[in-house]
């Protein structure tokens, strides 16, 4: 079975290292963008199992490149996950209801956790199937 | 002489050319009114008329024409042509009638169209919209008299079908009944009749629908549209009719059963309601203190901790035992007095009195938010209460403990933020965290370098594990 693919995005660069490193360690392919615009750009040409998406980052942040992953006929069936903090989270919610979001991982979050959510998404739930 | 003679020769010559003017008029006038009379009684007038108006789109004036003319004894090809296209167009207005909603404006069309041209496939889709006027009139309007005419006018359709005759004589007969009855008073429905009529009329439409085969795709389309509006009507009709009579012995069995229920839970409801009345005073003493103002404040909050009995030896048994929401609402409005305008109460023991008996609270929650107000009268006592909430097994006590020290900020509880990391379990951890990088955003300023450098070390060793920015 080939190896699913992760597209983790966020500016903090060590975040990034680590998220790529524990999903490596987990079994995952992981390809990285450092802002919204790269991580919109690689997952219209990637198209990868999974996004894990930091909220705050340059030039697009990620709840904008969220909602246009999800009006993409390309990438609208693509889980995305969202990694923030919990007031930033609220008030997401309470700007927009309506665009869907597939998993949150509310910071600070363990490496522990981490594979948690993606198993959850990939493995268990509603996105297991293999494509 | 001369000149009278010529004045009565002028005189005569002027009367005679008068009169024959006169005489000119009158015949003029004559020949109009006949040619008026004798035109207006021509066929061909009136079926070039008809002619005229068909062409100009005013099919009403030009069947209306038509029939003069025919009445006139037209009765040539010519005429004939002109009859069918023109009961064509109102075939065609009453198919746009029908699809727009308007069956009674169909119906009108339909009955022009077929006094100019017998046209049996014309004749049995209007058989199905009045079939489809009749369940209507049965089942949404519920006016059995208004549907006698259209079945009427089926058996004037259909004078030789003997099944839309015993449709009519059935509704006339059976279904009927009691429609005479004072306005306003319902008729009574005889399910079973009503049951055996749409059974006649299902027979009917099954009947309609074989004849279909020789109508052209349109016609075909409206009839299956009116077999379908008409079987829908009739299980809808059906299964009201049914539940209505199900409803009605229901309610007639459960007159009793309702009115001893009635009764007993009158009963429940005044007991519940002087027993809430009775809860109500007890726990008033908590809303009063919120409309004091500030310059009676410790008053107040002396009269509310008298109420709440929080001055004698019963008071904490009193507080610690009330509901957690009850004794949140209470803190809140304490807290809420004391700190109005964003500065304490100066009176530092009375505040202190009251806070005293939250910090016992046994729902942790309240006992840390009564210790982060505490903080401003007395820091020592309110670090020390934290502290012995930090030590306790219970986790839920140690993430409340956590929080208000992450809320009050100062050295100490940072300090103590800090040292509570090693060893902590996971959530308490991750609480930590969250109040040691929400000081960093917030309150940076408040608090020294030599502090800020050392949360900063703290969170950046805690990297490899913990996913934090």
């Amino acid at each position: 079975m080939a190896k699913k693919i992760i597209l983790v995005s966020d500016d903090v660069e060590e975040t990034l290292e680590l998220l790529k490193y524990s999903l490596e360690i987990a079994g995952y392919s992981v390809i990285t963008a450092k802002n919204g615009e790269e991580a919109l750009k690689q997952s219209q040409e990637l198209r990868p199992d999974l996004i894990i998406l930091d909220i705050v980052m340059p030039k697009i942040d990620g709840y904008t490149v969220n909602s246009k992953l999800k009006e993409s006929e390309k990438t609208k069936d693509i889980p995305v996950v969202i990694s923030t903090t919990r007031g930033l989270m609220s008030k997401m919610f309470s700007t927009d209801g309506k665009t869907k979001i597939d998993g949150f991982l509310e910071k600070p979050y363990t490496v522990e956790d981490l594979w948690s959510k993606v198993k959850e998404i990939l493995e268990d739930g509603l996105w297991s199937k293999d494509k | 002489m001369k000149f009278l003679k010529n004045f009565a020769t002028e005189s005569h010559r002027r009367d005679t050319e008068k009169n024959s003017v006169k005489f000119c008029e009158i015949l003029w006038l004559i020949l109009f009114f006949c040619q008026l009379l004798f035109a207006q009684q021509s066929p061909d007038l009136y079926f070039n008329t008809a002619r005229d108006k068909y062409v100009g789109g005013d099919f009403v004036g030009a069947a209306s024409d038509i029939k003069e003319s025919k009445q006139l004894g037209k009765n040539d090809e010519e005429i004939k042509t002109l009859s069918a296209q023109v009961a064509t167009s109102f075939f065609t207005a009453a198919c746009e009638k029908y699809t727009a909603g308007d069956l009674f404006g169909a119906v009108n069309y339909f009955e022009a169209g077929l006094e100019l041209k017998d046209d049996q496939s014309a004749k049995d889709i209007f058989g199905l919209c009045l079939s489809e006027i009749v369940y209507k009139f049965y089942s949404q309007k519920k006016d059995y008299q208004a549907a006698i005419p259209y079945l009427e006018k089926l058996t004037a359709l259909f004078p030789a079908d003997e099944e839309y005759k015993k449709m009519y004589e059935t509704a006339k007969r059976n279904i009927i009944r009691g429609v005479e009855a004072l306005p306003g008073v319902a008729p009574k429905k005889d399910t079973k009749q009503i049951e055996q009529l749409f059974e006649l009329m299902e027979t009917r439409l099954q009947k309609q629908e074989k004849l279909l085969s020789g109508y052209s795709a349109e016609q075909q389309q409206l009839v299956g549209r009116i077999i379908d509006n008409a079987r829908k009507e009739k299980d809808e009709f059906l299964s009201q009719i049914k539940s209505e009579i199900e409803n009605e012995n229901k309610k007639t069995k459960n007159i009793f059963v309702f009115s001893t229920s009635a009764a007993v839970g009158f009963v429940i409801f005044i007991t519940f309601f002087l027993v809430f009345l009775l809860a109500r005073y007890l726990k008033s003493g908590s809303s009063v203190i919120v409309f004091s103002n500030r310059k009676n404040a410790m008053e107040t909050l002396s009269k509310t901790a008298k109420r709440l009995k929080m001055s004698d030896a019963k008071k904490e048994e009193k507080i610690i035992d009330a509901e957690p929401l009850s004794e949140k609402m209470a803190l809140s409005i304490i807290e809420k007095e004391m700190f109005a305008n964003h500065s304490p109460i100066s009176d530092t023991p009375a505040a202190e009195g009251i806070l005293n008996s939250f910090l016992e609270s046994k729902n942790s929650d309240i006992a840390a938010k009564a210790a982060v107000s505490l903080y401003n009268y007395n820091p020592e006592k309110a670090l020390t209460v934290l502290e012995k909430l930090l030590s306790e097994s219970d986790e839920q006590k140690r993430l409340a403990a956590v929080r208000a020290l992450g809320e009050i900020a100062s050295s100490v509880a940072i300090n103590m933020l800090l040292s509570n990391l090693s060893g902590a379990g996971k959530s308490v951890q991750r609480e930590t965290i969250k109040m040691l990088r929400n000081i960093m955003v917030m309150k940076k300023s408040d608090i020294t370098d030599e502090l800020q450098k050392k949360i900063k070390n703290t969170l950046y060793s805690m990297k490899d594990t913990w996913i934090i920015e």
